[in-house]
Formats: structure tokens, C-alpha cells, sequence
């Protein structure tokens, strides 16, 4: 049925201009139809009644016509909604794209600032990200930690932990769910083409169960596997399986033959699984700890499964309990040993500040670009007054304006955002390379998506509400205000720019407390270099040998390998002192096993002094090779043979330690860990200490003991020649295929670069820190400049009028630096109380400087003052240079 | 008929016979619309009276199924409507063609005579 004629009020046509009013229309539309239908058969002589039943007739079904015509409209008003919004948004991009172009200056330094701060922070962010949230192929990681032996008064950090210390614990924690241990060996893998040294862990049989991983293929350990009575057997990592199986399922059940032994393959690991490092191939089940196993050498890796409602610092809690019980019930062994509880990475303390320290800085970086963008964006937002109130005035709405600033800002940033990227790949990249093959946790990597979506939204919020603030501004003024103003803008206004001020503040207090920590942190990095190293590096080639069992199975052949190879080198012209250690001489980080000893004179000792050393096993000419200063008596000589007396050289700070103003020479001591029937060593002579790798640790004492009486399979080379040693390693590549052609040389490189290779971590640190000091530097100066630089521009006019009535140049620039300098200064006194309190913070890491040395901090200061004030007279100088009367006519 | 159309069916009716088949008649409406429109503006009341004067009135259809049509046909561009006053002085919409909708009627026009030339010849030979 259709409605009461009507003719509909007009006015609703009006409200059209405002949107469509879709139903309103349609009505309309179908009673006019329908009405004319009525009319029509009343002319043709119908009664109402009759025209009524016929109009509904001829039109059919009213309510479907209205309901689909309104759904054709509403179809297109969403579609038109769409339109021109898609219009709007490309007109703005559009408008955005000419600002931005026309002044290309002011866009391409913006880029770069923001590619620079968002650039270093997702680095930053992502390798932060890859060593603390690490994500791992391990179930629950999360509740998974690590412990370690700790010795603080020996300046041990971290260190393995001794394999009854572990089976007690494992007895008596409440903490954990359970524990595993594990050792890093390696074996030698023979049977398929060329032997060769692979890493293994061999593990208690818990320890997938405990990582709650089950192989791809094949079976976990189970506790029989370590019986002694079981056969031996392994379980590949998926890379074995693949490079030395084909991946052929059939492995299982075949034999992997390590160590000259055959281990039968009961299980190949998942694909991407790997655990402590990504090198290990094979895994070999070992013997639960015992408690009766010794407590001296301390060699167990120790990883447990925290239980419920147990937390890092609750076992840590129960560990302490622990420590201070074994080292009463063994107090021989076990005397200043803590035990430290960590998540699967231990981090030093140094290293955590570090860590602290970089992304401080970088973070306070990003903030300063942000300010950058920001002042520059308030600086042209104040120029562009002009266009804003023309534009105004010619109709286009605020919102309009606002939202064109708006998608400026944001195209700014999201260009900034995008190069950013060329920062950070590069950057990122080479971390992986100089640090990927360190430990696997940063083998891969790659830039994080988090990092780049929050730092960059930061950003471009930050922009964008910066963007904003100058047509807010405008809000006051009115276009006709705005237009009979030169296009610098209003001069009463001139010092109403707080909002400036502070940035320039801001920014020159992040360079102040950056400039200033990377300063003591690069000083502290010298005054660790210039403690000697008790090692000469010049001239000396290294390289390693590793003498495969499978070729020499006796232990004396290997070492007679190892000997020929020394005494060859010795006979070539070129060389002038050849020897070979167990290691390199840097004492740095966990890993150097620390040996209780007893010494022949003093068998009574306060417990706290127990004696300990760390040994190092070394060819005669060691010493020379590496110019390690002997002190007193003599070195090791050929004399010292296997049949000759046990004989030992110790370090300075050892001769110090236990035979404090005594003749060190011809003491005697003797090693725990040895037979208790073993002969004693007798001390033939005293050489320099190798300095610690960390400077503030103890001095390491050590003992070297003289290969031929004590042998081995692995050593490593020292071979100082007369002339350059880059061009020598060929000639002492020769030598060692002359012994055995098949011997691999290893890491046969020159001792500078072995060193810089074990300091490249220190070195990229350092790098760091030194470029986010002078991107933060640039930034202020530049900030600084831009205020000068822009307050001219507005006070042209001012100035051209000063000097026409006599101002000296002199004054004007005053004047003008002062604008820009004041706020400087406030934020160095900023910076500065900043910087102390930061450089408190990170006094672990900064050795031999005082944190508040005032001569870092005066001349800092004053530098970054100087560097201000020049990049601020630039733009001041040349304005006064400016022709007055041209400057006026301009206006 | 190239053009498809979605799910309106038109009720259309030849006499009294109404026609079953919407395909062969998909699109027809449209055409006549277009066809109405070649004169000048006009609203949906005088294209149904148009319609129903030049088909003699065989051509019977449910005058008010126009009107998804005509909405439709705005929406796709080949015409457009504002509001004016009747010759009863109503306020009333108008619709217009547009040069796209005339295009189209002349490209459709010509097939639709092909084919009903095409169906006349075979119902001839038989």
C-alpha cells in the first residue's frame, strides 16, 4: 500500500549538500510514481478505489523496489565515500610530495637525520633482541637456566662447574625440575673421505628430555645408553645427518665412527635445532655426575629446567645456600666458589653495562633526531604562515590544512623510515659477521620487525605531532594578520618560542652527556691498551695444529709430530724464535681452567690463600717468540725432556703470590689434579705476567709447564721472524707439510691480526659508541645553526634596519647568538649533570678514569660550546653582510 | 547482451503471455530505458508511459522494477539525475543520459537488432 500523496517538504532537498538522504529519495521518487499512476486512471474514469488497485498493480511489489534501490545507493555512496577519500589522500600525497621537493635541502637532511636515528635504534633493538630474547629451538626456554662456578676473588665470573658440585646440587636443589650436564669436546670423525675434528657434546642422557625436544628421527637418550656396559652410540645434529648421510632415513642403526670407535646412530635432531652452539654435530650420551668425581677441576656445563614457582632469583637464593655448604664440607676445593645461576647466556656485569650503555645512547640518538625533525618542521611551519593563510584565507578548511602538514610529516618520516634500513642492513650484517661466529645466538642476525615498527612509529608519531603544532599555532592568527606580516612571520612573536628553545636544549644535552661518555669510555679504552700486554705482536706468525688420532693413535707420536714441526721451524733462516702453547696468551673471559696446586714449603695455608694456578703447556722458545720478559732463572730448554726433573716456569704475580719475598727459584709444588705420587715441580725461572684480557681482573698466576713433559695433541704456534711475517706464511705452510702433507694448518695468520680478531668484539663497541657520539654532536651543532640560521631569515628586515642606523656588527651578531646559544647552555648544564650521573652508572667499564674527570668533562664542554658558537655565527655573519636597502626591498 | 546483470529479475509480460526467460530478456529494460532517455531528461512515471505508448502496451512490465534499473544504470555511469519539478508542480528526479550510457545504447542496440534479426530468419526458415 502506498502512502497519502504528498508532495514532501522542499527544504529536505537542501540538507542534500550535506550528504544524500538515500530512503528520503526513494520515497519520493515511488509516491510521485505512484500517485501519477492514480491520477492517470482516474482520468481513464476509474473510481479511487479502482485507480488505487490498479496503480499498486501496474507497479508491483513496493516495499522489494524500495529495499533494492536502496541497495544499488547505498552501494555507490560507499563506493564514492571511497572515492574521495582516495582522491583526498593522493591529492595529499601529491601536495605533500611538491613540499617537500621544493625545498630539497631541508627534506634531505630530515631523511638522513631520521634514517640515522631509526637506522642505529632497530640495530640496536635487534641485536638486544637476539642476545636477551633469543628465540630458541628449545620448548619453554624462558624456564631454562644455567649454572656456573664463580670466584670473584680471583676475578672468575664464570666457569664451569665441577662435576660432584653438580651432583650435589642436582640431590639437593628444590628449584629445579631437573638438571643436565654437559661437556664441549671434540672427536675426530673418520669413515667417510677425510678425517676430521668435529665439535660433540656429550651430554647426560636427561638433557633433550630436559630441553623438551624429541628427535626428528629415531630416539632420545635413554639412561641405559650411558652405562658402561652399552654399546656406545650418537645422535646427529639434521646438518650430519644431511652432509654426511645424505639425509637417507636409514641411518638409524648405522655406525658413526668417532674417535676411531664406532657409535651407533640411534637419532637425528630436528632441523633447526641447536643448543650452546650451532657447530656441534654429534651428540654422545654421558654417565650421570657422581658425587664422589672430583670438585678441583671444574669442566661440567650444568643447564636445568627451573620447577613451578621457582624463578631465577629464588634458585640463585637456594644456589648461594648451596655454595656456602660445599665449601664448608670441601673446603679444600670448594673455598670462595659460588655458585651463579644465569639464563642461557651469561652476561659479565661489563658486558650487561655495556649493553645498558649502548642502548641509552642510541635511544637518547633517536629522541634527538626526533627533536631535530621537530624544530626543523616547527622552523618551515613558521615560514609557510604565509602560504598557510593565503590558503586559509581562500577557503581550504583548517582540518584540511592540519591534515596536509600532517601527511607531510608522515611521508617525511616514512621516507626516513625506509632509508633507515640501508643503515641498518649494513650495520647489522657485519655484527653477524664479526660476532656470528662467536656464538650462534647472533649467527643469524637479521633486522627485527618489532624494532622497526616501534621505533619507526615513535617517529613518525613524534613527527607528525610536530607537524601539527605550527597550524595550531596558526589557530591565533588570522590570515589577514599573517599576510601583512613579511613572510618571516610577525617579529612580536620573536621571543615566544618556547617550544624551540627547549628542543635545542634538548638536543644539545643528549650530545653533551654522549659526547662526553663516549669520550671516557674511548680514554678507558687507551688506558687499556697502554697497560702492557707482557706479550710482544710484532712479527710473529700463529697457526694450530690438532694432531687426528685416527692417523696417530699414540699420544707420543702426535707429539713427536708436534716437536718436529717446532724444531723445523726453529732451523729456518728467517726465524728468530719459534714456540708453540696450549692456548693463546690472552687470559681472557671464562674457560681457563684454574687448577688447585700444593705447595712443598707451606702445606699450611689460610684456606682463603688455597693456592691455585692456571697452566699453560709450552714449547721452548714460547718465551722469545713472544718477547715474555724472564724475570729470573732460565727458560725451558731441550734439556728439560721427559726424562729429565719435572720442571715449571711461573709468572711473576705466582712469585708474588706464594713465595712473597722469597727466591721463587728451585720452590717446588705440585698439581692436584695429578697423582698424588707424581714427582714435584720444581721452579726453574720467573717471566713477566700476560696481562688479563680485562683489565680490572686479578693478575692470572700461572705456571707453564714444558710440553715435552707433559704432551699433547693440539698446539698452538708462535713464530717470530726477522722480517715481515705476511709474506712467511707460505714458507711455514711448507714446513708443516714437509711433517705430514695431510696435517691441516689452521688459523695460520700473523699475531696482529690473531689479536685483532679476539678484540674485534671490543673494537665494533667502541665503533659504536664513537659514531652515535658524532651523529648526536652533528645534530645539535646543526640544530643549533638552524635556529641562528632561521632567526635571521625572519629578522632580515630587523637587521637591515640596525645596520642602517649604525649598529655594529659586532652587537648584531651578539644579539643573534644569544637567541641560540642560551638555550645551548642550558642543555649542557643538562647534559652534564646527565653525563654524571651515566658515567657513574658504567664505572665497571671505564678503567683507570675517573668517572667525573673534570678534565673529560671541561674540555668536552667547552669544545662542544666552541663548535656551537661557530656553527651559530654562520648564518649570524652573513646576515650582517647583507645589503640593507636590498634586504628592505626584498620585504 | 554483454552486460550481466546481478539478480534482478524483470517482471515482464508480452500480452498476456508472460515471458519465463530472463535471459533472453536480460538487459531489455536497460535498452528501452536508454531508449526512453535519447529524447531528453525524464523521470521514471514518463519512461513507464513511454514505454507502455510505443510497445502499444505489449510490452507490459512491473512499472516499478524502473526503478532498481534506473538506480542502477546512475551508479554505472550511463546516466544521472537531479531533482526538478513536475508539470503538477512536484518535486520530482529526472534522469539524463550520459555520453557513456549513450555509447553504450548504440553499441547494444545494434547487436540487439542482429540477434532479433538473427531469431526472426530462423523462425522464418522453420
Amino acid at each position: 500500500m502506498f502512502r497519502v500523496p504528498s508532495s514532501g517538504p522542499m527544504w529536505r532537498r537542501y540538507l542534500r549538500f550535506w550528504g544524500a538522504d538515500s530512503p528520503a529519495d526513494v520515497d519520493t521518487e515511488i509516491d510521485f510514481h505512484l500517485d501519477e499512476l492514480v491520477q492517470l486512471f482516474l482520468a481513464r474514469g476509474m473510481t479511487a478505489e479502482q485507480a488505487r488497485l490498479e496503480a499498486s498493480r501496474r507497479f508491483g511489489n513496493v516495499a522489494r523496489v524500495r529495499s533494492e534501490c536502496l541497495v544499488v545507493d547505498e552501494g555507490s555512496a560507499r563506493a564514492t565515500a571511497r572515492r574521495e577519500a582516495l582522491d583526498a589522500l593522493s591529492q595529499d600525497l601529491r601536495d605533500a610530495f611538491r613540499g617537500l621537493t621544493k625545498n630539497p635541502g631541508f627534506t634531505v637532511g630530515a631523511t638522513i637525520i631520521l634514517a640515522l636515528g631509526i637506522g642505529l635504534n632497530i640495530t640496536v633493538f635487534s641485536f638486544n633482541k637476539a642476545l636477551l630474547f633469543p628465540t630458541l629451538p628449545i620448548g619453554d626456554a624462558q624456564t631454562i637456566v644455567r649454572m656456573w662456578s664463580q670466584n670473584m676473588a680471583r676475578g672468575i665470573f664464570v666457569q664451569p662447574l665441577a662435576e660432584g658440585d653438580v651432583a650435589d646440587l642436582d640431590v639437593s636443589s628444590q628449584s629445579f625440575e631437573d638438571v643436565a650436564a654437559y661437556g664441549v669436546e671434540s672427536a675426530t670423525l673418520t669413515g667417510g673421505g677425510e678425517a676430521e675434528r668435529i665439535p660433540v657434546v656429550r651430554a647426560t642422557t636427561n638433557l633433550f628430555a630436559l630441553l623438551r625436544v624429541a628427535p626428528a628421527l629415531g630416539r632420545a637418550f635413554q639412561p641405559q645408553d650411558a652405562a658402561n656396559d652399552a654399546g656406545p652410540v650418537a645422535i646427529l645434529s639434521d646438518r650430519a645427518w644431511k652432509n654426511r648421510f645424505a639425509a637417507d632415513p636409514a641411518a638409524i642403526g648405522h655406525d658413526v665412527v668417532l674417535n676411531g670407535r664406532p657409535h651407533t646412530i640411534v637419532g637425528v635432531m630436528p632441523r633447526d635445532f641447536w643448543f650452546d652452539s650451532k657447530e656441534v654435530e654429534v651428540w654422545l650420551p654421558r654417565s650421570d655426575p657422581q658425587v664422589e668425581r672430583g670438585r678441583g677441576t671444574r669442566s661440567l656445563m650444568a643447564v636445568a629446567r627451573l620447577g613451578s614457582g621457582a624463578s631465577m632469583q629464588s634458585a640463585q637464593a637456594e644456589m648461594q645456600t648451596v655454595a656456602r655448604r660445599l665449601a664448608r664440607d670441601y673446603p679444600q676445593t670448594n673455598t670462595g666458589w659460588d655458585i651463579l645461576v644465569t639464563g642461557l647466556l651469561p652476561f659479565g656485569p661489563g658486558e650487561k653495562v655495556f649493553f645498558g650503555l649502548v642502548t641509552t645512547l642510541t635511544s637518547l640518538l633517536l629522541a634527538a633526531a626526533c627533536a631535530h625533525i621537530a624544530n626543523l618542521l616547527l622552523a618551515r611551519g613558521m615560514e609557510r604562515r604565509g602560504e598557510i593563510a593565503i590558503r586559509a584565507a581562500l577557503g581550504a578548511r583548517r582540518g584540511r590544512i592540519m591534515r596536509q602538514l600532517f601527511v607531510e610529516s608522515v611521508a617525511l618520516s616514512v621516507v626516513g623510515g625506509a632509508c633507515s634500513l640501508l643503515i641498518a642492513f649494513p650495520i647489522i650484517a657485519e655484527i653477524r659477521s664479526v660476532l656470528g661466529p662467536r656464538t650462534s645466538y647472533l649467527s643469524d642476525l637479521s633486522l627485527d620487525g618489532a624494532a622497526l615498527a616501534i621505533t619507526g612509529g615513535l617517529t613518525v608519531l613524534a613527527s607528525a605531532l610536530f607537524g601539527l603544532a605550527p597550524a595550531l599555532r596558526l589557530s591565533s592568527v588570522t590570515a589577514g594578520d599573517a599576510m601583512k606580516q613579511p613572510p618571516g612571520g610577525p617579529v612580536t612573536h620573536r621571543r615566544k618560542r618556547p617550544l624551540t628553545s627547549a628542543l635545542i636544549g634538548l638536543e644539545v644535552a643528549i650530545a653533551t652527556v654522549t659526547l662526553i661518555v663516549t669520550v671516557l669510555y674511548t680514554r678507558a679504552g687507551y688506558n687499556v691498551l697502554a697497560v702492557p700486554l707482557g706479550f710482544d705482536t710484532e712479527n710473529v706468525v700463529t697457526f694450530r695444529l690438532d694432531v687426528p688420532e685416527y692417523k696417530y693413535a699414540e699420544v707420543d707420536s702426535a707429539a713427536r709430530v708436534l716437536t718436529d714441526v717446532h724444531q723445523r721451524l726453529q732451523g729456518l733462516s728467517f726465524v728468530r724464535a719459534a714456540g708453540a702453547a696450549t692456548r693463546l696468551p690472552l687470559n681472557m673471559g671464562p674457560g681457563l681452567p684454574a687448577e688447585a696446586i700444593t705447595l712443598e714449603e707451606r702445606p699450611e695455608i689460610p684456606l682463603e690463600q688455597s693456592p691455585w694456578t692456571i697452566t699453560t703447556v709450552v714449547m721452548p722458545g714460547y718465551f722469545e717468540a713472544l718477547e715474555i720478559a724472564l724475570l729470573q732463572g732460565r727458560a725451558f730448554e731441550s734439556r728439560d725432556s721427559s726424562e729429565a726433573p719435572r720442571v715449571a716456569v711461573v709468572s711473576r704475580s705466582m712469585a708474588r703470590a706464594y713465595w712473597p719475598n722469597l727466591d721463587p727459584i728451585g720452590r717446588r709444588l705440585r698439581l692436584d689434579g695429578e697423582d698424588a705420587a707424581a714427582p714435584w715441580l720444581t721452579v726453574i725461572g720467573v717471566v713477566e705476567d700476560v696481562r688479563p684480557l680485562d683489565p680490572n681482573s686479578p693478575q692470572v698466576r700461572q705456571t707453564y709447564l714444558p710440553f715435552a713433559q707433559s704432551s699433547g695433541r693440539a698446539l698452538v704456534y708462535f713464530v717470530a721472524t726477522s722480517d715481515a711475517p705476511l709474506s712467511r706464511l707460505q714458507d711455514v705452510r711448507l714446513v708443516v707439510r714437509d711433517v705430514d702433507p695431510e696435517l691441516p694448518v689452521l688459523d695460520l695468520r700473523t699475531m696482529t691480526e690473531t689479536m685483532s680478531i679476539a678484540m674485534s668484539g671490543v673494537e665494533l663497541g667502541q665503533k659504536s659508541l664513537r659514531v652515535n657520539a658524532a651523529i648526536a654532536v652533528l645534530l645539535a651543532l646543526s640544530g643549533v645553526y638552524s635556529v641562528v640560521a632561521f632567526a635571521v631569515a625572519r629578522r632580515r628586515r630587523e637587521i637591515a634596519i640596525r645596520v642602517a642606523l649604525g649598529g655594529t656588527r659586532s652587537s648584531i651578531v651578539a644579539m643573534l647568538l644569544r637567541q641560540a646559544l642560551r638555550p645551548a647552555l642550558v642543555g649542557m648544564v643538562i647534559g652534564l649533570v646527565l653525563s654524571a650521573l651515566v658515567s657513574r652508572a658504567i664505572t665497571l667499564i671505564i678503567f683507570g678514569i675517573d668517572p667525573l674527570d673534570p678534565l673529560t668533562y671541561a674540555l668536552t664542554t667547552i669544545a662542544l660550546f666552541v663548535a656551537a658558537a661557530a656553527a651559530s655565527c654562520l648564518p649570524a655573519l652573513r646576515a650582517t653582510r647583507v645589503n640593507g636597502v636590498v634586504a628592505l626591498r626584498a620585504e | 547482451m554483454g552486460m550481466a546483470l546481478q539478480c534482478h529479475s524483470h517482471k515482464l509480460s508480452m500480452g498476456e503471455t508472460t515471458v519465463r526467460n530472463p535471459d533472453l530478456l536480460r538487459g531489455t529494460v536497460e535498452l528501452l530505458i536508454l531508449k526512453a532517455l535519447t529524447h531528453g531528461r525524464q523521470h521514471g512515471f514518463g519512461i513507464a508511459r513511454w514505454l507502455e505508448d510505443v510497445t502499444s502496451d505489449v510490452l507490459r512490465l512491473e512499472e516499478g522494477s524502473l526503478y532498481p534499473a534506473l538506480h542502477r544504470m546512475e551508479r554505472r555511469g550511463w546516466l544521472e539525475s537531479e531533482w526538478g519539478v513536475s508539470d503538477n508542480n512536484r518535486q520530482v528526479k529526472y534522469y539524463r543520459l550520459t555520453r557513456r550510457g549513450r555509447e553504450f545504447l548504440q553499441r547494444e542496440s545494434s547487436g540487439w537488432t542482429e540477434f532479433a534479426t538473427a531469431v526472426f530468419k530462423v523462425l522464418q526458415t522453420t
